[in-house]
């Protein structure tokens, strides 16, 4: 150590002159760079506390997700097998006729050939009707 | 854990010089700043448990690494934009014109003239010349300090120190004897 002491102390005068030089530059920094430097140092300094705040339960970020999305998995899957009741899956459901709904009943009226070949009769009739001279 | 005042007081301590630092390698004051940056997020996240003691030696070597990963990250992007090597040629010159201090003009003037110099000398000499004389002559560092920051043996690190100090001679001899 003393040897590399003296090595620093035993300075060309260049090598002096470029020390001085640097020293001197870091010393007079203009004003926006001391202030980013500034800034720069209060963001490493807040990564210095951000993890100690996070360490709470000893988890990290990644573990945390992890445990949230198995757990919501687990829920859903709880879900599903609560909303099938075991009635539904062992009993069979007794079948139960219903009238079917009138409108299915207008539609099988208007479906049929027979409905088509009346309408197509009256319109003819209607034509035939207007064709007609006016009694009155 | 280190106490906060404890690292703020070392990274004040060092933050200037840091940033000539990595001035004299980059040749730019923006890229000088986010180096400086990364390398004190580096040491906070990483060593800040460390002894106090071994604060300035690690934080040398994690801003050394991080001025190498600066060099990596250039020469692809030299090799990938060629054709741009003209206009940050011009952008380099620039920045070591004088004139960045706030003396008296006229003392700006002198020492904006003999710092330019300096600094053209310093960013001619060889990356690893300038790493060992600026590691053991500046920021005083041990030669094993300076060989472990460097990552190499105590004997090149004297080979380079004294190597960049006859380069520096010869570039500044005039200077020097002018200043004196």
């Amino acid at each position: 150590m003393n040897n590399d002491k003296q090595q620093s102390a035993e300075l060309t005068p260049e090598a002096k002159l470029v020390v001085d030089s640097l020293q001197a530059s870091s010393e007079q920094l203009p004003e926006s760079v001391v202030s980013r430097l500034h800034q720069a140092r209060q963001k490493a300094l807040a990564a210095n506390v951000e993890p100690a705040r996070g360490r709470g339960f000893g988890f990290s970020a990644k573990q945390t997700i992890g445990a949230g999305l198995s757990f919501a998995g687990l829920a859903a899957v709880a879900l599903v097998l609560l909303n099938s009741s075991p009635q539904s899956i062992t009993t069979p459901q007794p079948i139960i006729a219903t009238e079917p709904p009138a409108v299915a009943g207008e539609l099988e009226l208007v479906l049929t050939n027979d409905d088509f070949e009346l309408l197509a009769n009256d319109l003819s009739f209607y034509e035939w009707l207007a064709e007609q001279p006016d009694a009155s | 854990m280190a106490e906060n005042w404890q690292l703020d007081q070392f990274l004040a301590s060092i933050q200037n010089r840091a940033f000539v630092t990595a001035r004299l390698a980059t040749g730019n004051a923006d890229e000088a700043l986010d180096i400086v940056q990364d390398s004190m997020l580096k040491l906070v996240k990483s060593y800040a448990n460390y002894p106090q003691a071994e604060w300035p030696a690690l934080f040398q070597r994690v801003l050394q690494n991080t001025i190498r990963d600066w060099y990596r990250r250039q020469k692809v992007r030299r090799i990938l934009f060629w054709w741009q090597q003209q206009d940050a040629a011009d952008d380099q010159a620039e920045l070591i014109e004088p004139g960045e201090n706030g003396t008296t003009p006229m003392d700006a003037l002198i020492n904006g003239e003999i710092n330019a110099q300096v600094e053209v000398a310093l960013r001619h000499l060889p990356e690893r010349q300038r790493q060992a004389f600026l590691l053991r002559a500046w920021w005083e560092h041990s030669t094993e300090e300076t060989a472990a920051i460097m990552g190499c043996s105590t004997g090149s690190v004297k080979t380079h120190y004294s190597r960049a100090l006859k380069a520096l001679q010869l570039q500044l001899d005039n200077l020097a004897v002018s200043a004196s």
